[in-house]
């Protein structure tokens, strides 16, 4: 078991209007055996919702998916509502086929990270991959609360 | 008629007090009988006014085996619920209430407001519900609710159902301003996962060992058995019964049942929710 993950609780989902549900799945599985409580919204999930899950569950992060490729929509304002909710600092992660078409990646990462989100992730990514960047950031927000209480 | 065989249903309704006497063994109604209820004054004289009625209607009284009574008298069971998102552990807290056959009279999310904590002190409900968090999840609202409470001039026993992690310290807190406080598990222990049954549990137990007395439906207790729960509560069983059917008579398949009352119209539905054809 990861040791970033003990206690950690991970809400997943597919937002907005997109069924596309297995790599998610996928995904929350993965996490799961990495030792992340999730929360699993799946597919067809409003923003809000996503929301409404973190306020109750006290989640670590939030892991959206996109592949119907029209997520740029679906995500905006998406750091706002948190914000809104005072969770300002939660971490959230995108991945999926976020665009439409083919577009050069480094130019939608730097659009999705401008829209708030801490990470994106392209098509193709590995969930081990995933899983890694969260121990890393989960690492780092430990040493930031354990560097603030000395 | 022997002993063995009848069974006197009371119901201690909003407007009238209704008797029906079934004889068990034939399974059929017999006789039915009501007065006005008189629980304000002393509901001994509704009661005594309905087994009048029955027993002109039936021409003696038989010698009931079982007494048994459900009670929406005295404005029903009021009831006030807290949880935290509105569309989550609020409304988790809302069903359990309602499947325990109490009528909500506010329902409450996220932190109360001094205003909030006025309203339900106002509200005098018969039993507080208090939820939030899923188990492991947010505990800081459940407890900054059950401070402010604590420090209001609340008079009811409250039923806590929200995240483990904190319902002890919560109940505490409650407890210590004198509260009769029922822990039981979470209305919704993960999210979007709904466990109500416990709470409806606790709710009728409070209601037949405290809310049946503070009403004074009790002062009749020479004349039944039981008050086992409240009308509602005795609506949604019978509802259940006839979808379900038993082992020997097959039910009626997925319900709604609607039931207009002198005070309220309440709506109880059977289904799975599957879809059908």
């Amino acid at each position: 078991m990861n040791i970033t993950a003990q206690g950690r609780t991970l809400i997943t989902g597919v937002i907005g209007a997109d069924t596309h549900i297995v790599g998610n799945r996928i995904l929350s599985m993965a996490l799961e055996k990495a030792g992340y409580h999730v929360g699993a919204l799946g597919a067809l999930t409003p923003a809000e919702e996503f929301v409404k899950a973190a306020i109750e569950t006290a989640a670590a992060g939030i892991m959206v998916s996109s592949l119907y490729g029209q997520g740029e929509l679906d995500c905006r304002g998406f750091r706002a509502l948190f914000v809104e909710a005072g969770l300002a600092d939660i971490l959230i992660y995108v991945g999926g086929n976020l665009v439409v078409g083919k577009q050069d990646w480094a130019d939608v990462e730097r659009r999705f990270l401008a829209m708030g989100f801490d990470r994106a992730f392209p098509p193709g990514i590995k969930t081990n991959e995933i899983i890694d960047a969260l121990a890393g950031d989960f690492s780092v927000l430990n040493g930031a609360v354990l560097g603030s209480a000395q | 008629m022997s002993k063995a065989e009848t069974a006197l249903l009371i119901d201690f309704g909003s407007t009238y007090t209704k008797l029906r006497a079934v004889d068990l063994a034939a399974a059929r109604v017999i006789g039915s009988g009501q007065g006005p209820s008189t629980v304000d004054t002393d509901i001994n004289e509704g009661l005594t006014a309905a087994l009048a009625d029955l027993e002109a209607r039936l021409g003696t009284l038989p010698d009931f085996n079982h007494r048994l009574a459900s009670s929406s008298a005295a404005g029903g069971l009021r009831m006030v619920t807290v949880g935290l998102v509105r569309e989550l552990t609020a409304e988790a807290a809302c069903r359990a209430a309602l499947g325990a056959g109490a009528k909500l009279v506010g329902t409450f999310a996220y932190q109360l407001t001094p205003a909030d904590v006025a309203q339900i002190v106002a509200l005098t409900p018969d039993i507080l519900m208090l939820t939030g968090g899923t188990d492991g999840g947010n505990v800081d609202v459940i407890r900054e609710n059950a401070d402010r409470l604590a420090l209001a001039e609340l008079r009811c026993p409250v039923v806590v159902a929200g995240n483990r992690a904190v319902a002890d310290e919560v109940a505490t807190v409650l407890d210590e301003v004198g509260l009769a406080v029922t822990v039981t598990d979470n209305v919704m222990p993960e999210f979007n996962t709904l466990n109500i049954e416990p709470a409806r549990a606790a709710i009728r137990r409070l209601f037949i060992d405290r809310i049946v007395h503070a009403k004074g439906i009790d002062r009749a207790r020479k004349m039944f058995d039981a008050v086992l729960m409240p009308t509602p509560a005795a609506v949604l069983e019978g509802a259940q019964l006839l979808a379900d059917g038993s082992t020997e008579t097959p039910g009626l398949g997925p319900l709604l049942v609607v039931d207009v009352g002198g005070a309220t119209t309440d709506v109880h539905s059977i289904a799975d929710g599957s879809p059908t054809g």
